[in-house]
């Protein structure tokens, strides 16, 4: 799964991507075309490095510095074409020798830039290149066919100068500057492959910074890998900029689940489904490399996330929402019975069911999953069977505010709250009454 | 020339064209032969007008001659076509029709042909950016409604009016005329941005537009600001009957330094020069020049 896959998920996560700062167009094209990653020794790796760019990133002395190197990055283009030009053995012209002694000095520079902050990149040495394409030694990232290069192109430009309008001599230019091209675009070619590596690892450094910036702006944590998920005091960065602008403040919660099916319960507007999309957008954060909106957390890498919520996307595929949903579901069991190690979230399956064989289709739902090794989780409004699967709800209204706190519930425990809210919303009294009398 | 002196004053300047075969491009070459030697120049072109036509027509898109020194912006494609040596200061990330805009400083006086930045902002970026390498900027100002770049981000600005635009004397005197009177425009006080004896728009002056604003009661003496001359697409009549009872007013504006005529047209036909200039000199009250004839 590339990011550009995942990143439309209702979780937040192209909230998270959209607020980096990078400051290349090919470090952005790289980072929605990276891969996610799978394994925990890739992605601690990968946060080792992160750290150490966010500790460089998180001094006050450093933010010049950093500003300035990121400045630098903004100078970062693409080559591809450029470099598979020399790969295969064509001659350059000056717009491509331009670019890569372009490419090469910013490489130098960078690297000057980066070494000072301490940061861990391996740019390669590309002197050879620069020396190659300024023979004039002038350290200007300026670029034509120098008299450097031949007596003869010197002798003929100087004959140009002087009669600029004689095509013989024009032409007599051209092609030693053509001859020159040839000669430097062969000796360019071994040197090829260390451009690319330089043009990718400068993107990378844009990344990095990027996150480090991200995560020290936002106080994300690292995660640590392990066999079960614990997020301590975890929240949803784009939820808690939406409540921020219309004054209010997010309650962080915290939640810990194991590899079976977990139940989460609780009252309308208790925020289950927030829960649900922050735990998945921990999940991609961490196997993308970003920072992740937690106190503390521990996840399990996975092959695969499901997000099984409803977004109203099925409306385009014609297909109803309930179907849609199903397929969705099945699509989880018959990755959990192929014995792959997913996560999948799950908001309120069968819902749009009658709550007879809502309720029957959730509990069996449970019993399925249970014991396929997998991690789920399920919110639900139904009395389920749980099969012994722990419970958790939102501790729900208490003296008159809504307390989102994630506390173990008891097997079939859902609250019944949904009349007091509808109350509290000031919803039409003679309804609630009645409502309440059926009760 | 007189108009080269007032060039000189002025930090930025564009020479446009009000038909092709107008001798926009006689105009531009004629105004970097005269500069002086001492004038740090950049020279760029707005737009891809005429790009297509030139392509199926097969007909060469007009070269412009650079002296050493000059720094001049094409796209990919011209650059590589140029017929001069000159040194690359910059490959922009900006993409014009044509490819990547590449930014040149000139070795050994030569021709090439300018494409550059296709919008008004990407041509007051590289404005900016030319400004290191330069104490005047000349633009190849297409005037069309297929550019999307508008030739009023700069200072000042020169016309290129003649037979190709309109064969007969008194009509071509008008409908120039016209367009001098929009160029003329005056620029808004930008303190009094939103003030309720206002209308502010950005967009296209139709004759709806102009119609709709007349047409309602409210509107009676209100002002009106729009972006640049460039956005005028009204019938003159609907125009003069408009800013008798509005004035009407720019947020960019260009001082116009000359106008100047081709009295021949691409079929031939040749216009009297002197009584031409003469006459459009009259009635728009300022010089013009045949440069055919300096």
């Amino acid at each position: 799964m590339k990011l550009k896959d995942i990143i439309s998920t209702p979780c937040g996560l192209r909230y998270m991507a959209d607020a980096l700062d990078i400051q290349s167009g090919v470090a952005r094209r790289m980072l929605i075309e990276q891969e996610m990653m799978t394994e925990a020794e890739t992605i601690s790796a990968y946060y080792d490095t992160l750290k150490q760019y966010r500790d460089t990133v998180a001094q006050t002395s450093n933010m010049i510095d950093v500003k300035n190197l990121q400045f630098r990055l903004t100078g970062l283009k693409d080559l591809h074409t450029t470099l598979l030009n020399l790969e295969a053995g064509h001659t350059l012209d000056d717009i491509e020798l331009f670019e890569v002694k372009h490419l090469a000095m910013l490489t130098a520079e960078t690297a000057k830039q980066a070494a000072a902050l301490q940061l861990p990149a391996a740019l390669p040495d590309l002197e050879e290149v620069v020396r190659l394409l300024d023979p004039e030694g002038l350290r200007i990232a300026t670029f034509y066919v120098y008299e450097a290069y031949s007596d003869k192109l010197r002798s003929l430009r100087s004959a140009l100068e002087k009669n600029p309008t004689d095509e013989q001599i024009f032409n007599q230019v051209q092609e030693e500057e053509l001859r020159i091209r040839q000669q430097l675009s062969h000796e360019l070619r071994p040197h090829a492959g260390m451009l690319r590596t330089a043009q990718q690892t400068m993107a990378d450094i844009d990344i990095m910074l990027a996150k480090a910036l991200q995560a020290h702006r936002l106080s994300l944590c690292f995660p640590q890998t392990g066999t079960e998920t614990t997020l301590t005091e975890m929240w949803n960065p784009e939820v808690e900029e939406a409540l921020r602008q219309k004054g209010k403040t997010y309650q962080r919660n915290s939640i810990h689940f194991g590899t079976e099916p977990t139940i989460l319960t609780g009252s309308n507007m208790g925020g289950k489904t927030v829960v649900l999309k922050t735990v998945g957008l921990c999940q991609y954060l961490m196997q993308s490399g970003f920072g992740v909106p937690a106190a503390q957390a521990v996840m399990v890498p996975r092959e695969e996330i499901f997000c099984c919520m409803s977004d109203g996307q099925s409306v385009a595929e014609g297909l109803s929402s309930f179907a849609a949903e199903m397929r969705g579901i099945d699509s989880v069991i018959r990755a959990a019975r192929s014995g792959r190690n997913i996560l999948a979230l799950i908001d309120e399956p069968a819902r749009t069911t009658n709550p007879t064989e809502g309720t029957a289709l959730v509990s069996a739902l449970v019993e399925v999953l249970k014991g396929t090794g997998i991690s789920v989780l399920i919110v639900t409004h139904y009395t389920i069977n749980a099969h012994a699967c722990p419970c958790l709800r939102v501790r729900g209204i208490e003296n008159g505010a809504m307390d989102y706190e994630l506390i173990p519930a008891q097997e079939g425990e859902v609250p019944h709250e949904a009349l007091r809210i509808a109350e509290q919303l000031g919803i039409d009294e003679e309804w609630i009454e009645k409502a309440n009398k059926q009760i | 020339m007189d108009f080269i002196e007032a060039l000189l004053h002025t930090r930025s300047c564009s020479v446009v064209g009000l038909e092709k075969n107008t001798g926009k491009t006689v105009c531009l070459n004629y105004i970097l032969r005269h500069l002086p030697l001492t004038a740090r120049v950049a020279v760029t072109s707005i737009g891809i007008d005429g790009e297509s036509k030139d392509q199926v027509t097969g007909t060469k898109k007009p070269e412009i001659t650079l002296r050493k020194g000059m720094v001049f912006a094409t796209s990919e494609k011209h650059y590589r076509m140029r017929h001069l040596v000159s040194e690359i200061l910059d490959v922009s990330n900006e993409r014009t029709a044509l490819g990547q805009l590449v930014t040149g400083r000139v070795l050994t006086e030569g021709k090439v042909m300018l494409s550059g930045p296709g919008s008004t902002a990407s041509i007051r970026r590289w404005m900016k950016e030319a400004e290191p390498y330069a104490d005047l900027v000349i633009v190849d100002g297409a005037l069309s409604r297929m550019s999307l770049a508008s030739p009023a981000v700069s200072e000042s600005m020169v016309l290129a009016t003649g037979a190709a635009y309109s064969a007969n004397i008194d009509t071509l005197v008008k409908k120039t005329a016209y367009v001098v009177e929009l160029i003329n425009l005056p620029k808004a006080d930008e303190e009094e941005e939103g003030a309720e004896e206002r209308i502010s728009m950005d967009g296209a002056v139709t004759d709806r537009v102009l119609e709709g604003i007349m047409n309602k009661a409210e509107n009676n003496g209100k002002e009106l600001v729009i972006q640049d001359f460039t956005k005028v697409f009204a019938d003159p009549m609907v125009w003069h009957r408009f800013t008798k009872s509005h004035h009407v007013y720019v947020r960019q504006r260009s001082k116009l330094l000359a106008v100047t005529v081709n009295p021949t047209a691409p079929n031939g036909m040749v216009l009297d020069s002197d009584k031409l200039c003469e006459r459009l000199s009259e009635a728009i009250n300022l010089p013009v020049y045949d440069l055919m004839k300096q």
